[in-house]
């Protein structure tokens, strides 16, 4: 019952990340994914200290409120400072994080807050808060949430994500086609927020990175156009998360780990499987 | 008093290694060598069954080593872009590292007190033994520096004439690297493995808001760092609970934005 329980919160958190990974693989983003998942460290601590509670309704709101003002501020210094990307992004991400464990340090040290849960995440803890539904006893408040969530992005990603593709291609011909490509990219980073925010506290910052990056990466190997690229995303995702928990489940190691270290071996073995083929061809 | 002045060397070889990782436009690397040196520790304690300096350190540099290799394989992939292989591989990393601490935590739960050091860096937990090994690396790499930066400034600033004029210049390239992450290594119980890469790039952006040639860029830089090193380790040996790293980090990064708004020179990088 466990186990199918935590097999269904995995699954459901990759599947959300999954569908936004295309997208950031094909603009470039992934540090930038890394710079927002470390730096928003400070608005969660803020806004567990404004709400005093980890669970409710409210501390999501104003966690995926922060998360976006952090990427809105990401983008702005990108733009001003014209200094190169990866120095922009390790001055930044490091300073608004050692901000955030020196915030820990002094407010939330008590609670379960502290750094180390959000470096790690904590999937097995979360099979406790169940519903108790009679007949789906294994459903908790944290699936709920991640349905929703799920809903959202396939919403965004039904008439929003198309037009955000052009830009990756053509930054040119997308400004001089869609008048609007601001306020999509906008919108792409509130989705990107919400989607961190909610699956942070289940799989913690590093396996949100890897799980956000690899499956668009691994499909990016081996499709042809976007639509392969997305239904293989899902396939990859899926596997690796029912993979890497079965591993971590018999061995009885740390299931957020496992899978963020299958997911290097995954893309070692990809890699290794298309470079093969490409010297045939 | 060895501290301070070993901490001060350390943080000027490393302000001084730093500036070619920005001018070369390699800033993120010592962030994934600094991820990939966890699960070298965790591995060290767990094989060793004791929390031994020198192990954790070779254990550490061969991880690092590793890391660094795989980036160079996937790299040659035209599909692959450098950012996405770097994400997957500091988060495959330290994947690695979280799945070996549970079995730690579940095979000897005694020595995993100290390790969460590691991840913040705490200077009052570093022995003298290891002071003395941080200070004659650092020595080390002053003295590799010496030689080596005549040919590293040609490498960041035009990188074809360096490949024409020299023959050297795979040797050169393999001996930075070489030293960039024997220092990420050795940075470990002082600002901690997340935050490594702010001790490379932030004294080289400060330094480049003021100076005008390179001499005075690398004056800048590794006064600015030693400086904030000095401040952070004095800050946070004085109060036990605070950890190094994100002291050091922040003083830096105050720093940064002081001489943003100070300087007039325009900025281009």
């Amino acid at each position: 019952m466990i186990l199918i329980s935590l097999l269904l919160t995995l699954v459901l958190s990759s599947l959300c990340l999954a569908l936004v990974s295309p997208t950031l693989v094909l603009k470039k983003e992934a540090m930038f994914v890394d710079a927002i998942s470390h730096s928003v460290l400070p608005g969660i601590v803020f806004s567990f200290i404004l709400i005093k509670s980890l669970d409710s309704f409210l501390f999501d709101f104003f966690a995926v409120f922060f998360s976006f003002l952090t990427a809105l501020l990401l983008k702005k210094v990108f733009n001003s400072l014209k200094i190169s990307k990866e120095s922009i992004i390790g001055l930044f991400y490091t300073f608004l994080f050692s901000i955030g464990v020196l915030m820990v340090v002094f407010f939330a040290n008590d609670v379960h807050l502290d750094a180390d849960a959000v470096l790690f995440g904590q999937v097995e803890y979360t099979v406790f808060d169940t519903l108790n539904i009679q007949i789906l006893p294994f459903l908790n408040a944290t699936h709920l949430k991640l349905s929703l969530c799920l809903l959202v992005i396939l919403l965004w990603v039904k008439f929003f994500s198309r037009k955000l593709y052009y830009e990756s291609f053509d930054f040119n011909f997308a400004t001089f086609k869609f008048k609007n490509l601001k306020y999509l990219n906008y919108i792409f980073y509130l989705i990107l927020s919400f989607v961190l925010i909610m699956s942070f506290k289940v799989l913690g910052v590093v396996l949100v990175l890897s799980l956000a990056i690899a499956p668009g990466l691994n499909a990016k190997l081996f499709s042809k156009n976007l639509n392969d690229m997305y239904v293989y995303s899902l396939i990859y995702c899926v596997l690796s998360s029912l993979i890497g928990t079965f591993v971590a489940y018999s061995l009885n190691i740390s299931i957020a780990g496992t899978i963020a270290f299958c997911n290097l071996i995954f893309l070692l073995l990809a890699n290794f499987l298309k470079t093969n083929s490409m010297h045939k061809n | 008093m060895l501290i301070y002045f070993s901490v001060l060397l350390f943080a000027l070889v490393a302000a001084l290694y730093g500036n070619f990782c920005v001018f070369q436009k390699q800033g993120l690397i010592a962030d994934v060598l600094g991820h990939s040196v966890f699960p070298a520790v965790i591995l060290s304690i767990l094989l060793t069954n004791s929390k031994s300096y020198f192990y954790m350190m070779v254990f550490s540099f061969l991880f690092s080593l590793l890391a660094f290799a795989i980036l160079n394989y996937l790299k040659r992939n035209p599909l692959l872009d450098k950012d996405s292989i770097m994400a997957i591989i500091l988060s495959g990393f330290f994947g690695l590292g979280t799945l070996l601490i549970s079995i730690l935590k579940r095979n000897s739960s005694n020595l995993i007190s100290g390790v969460s050091d590691i991840f913040y860096g705490n200077v009052s937990a570093i022995s003298s033994y290891d002071l003395f090994f941080i200070l004659w690396f650092s020595l080390i790499s002053l003295l590799v520096y010496y030689f080596l930066r005549r040919y590293l400034i040609f490498s960041s600033f035009d990188s074809t004439f360096f490949k024409f004029k020299f023959k050297i210049h795979k040797l050169v390239d393999f001996i930075f690297y070489f030293i960039l992450t024997f220092l990420v290594t050795l940075s470990i119980n002082l600002v901690g493995i997340i935050l490594t890469s702010a001790l490379f790039i932030i004294p080289c952006l400060i330094s480049y808001k003021f100076s005008k040639n390179y001499f005075q860029l690398e004056m800048i830089s590794s006064l600015a760092a030693c400086f904030s090193c000095f401040l952070g380790v004095f800050i946070s040996s004085n109060f036990n609970s605070v950890p190094t790293g994100p002291l050091i980090v922040i003083i830096l990064g105050l720093f940064f934005i002081s001489a943003h708004f100070i300087s007039i020179k325009p900025s281009k990088l």
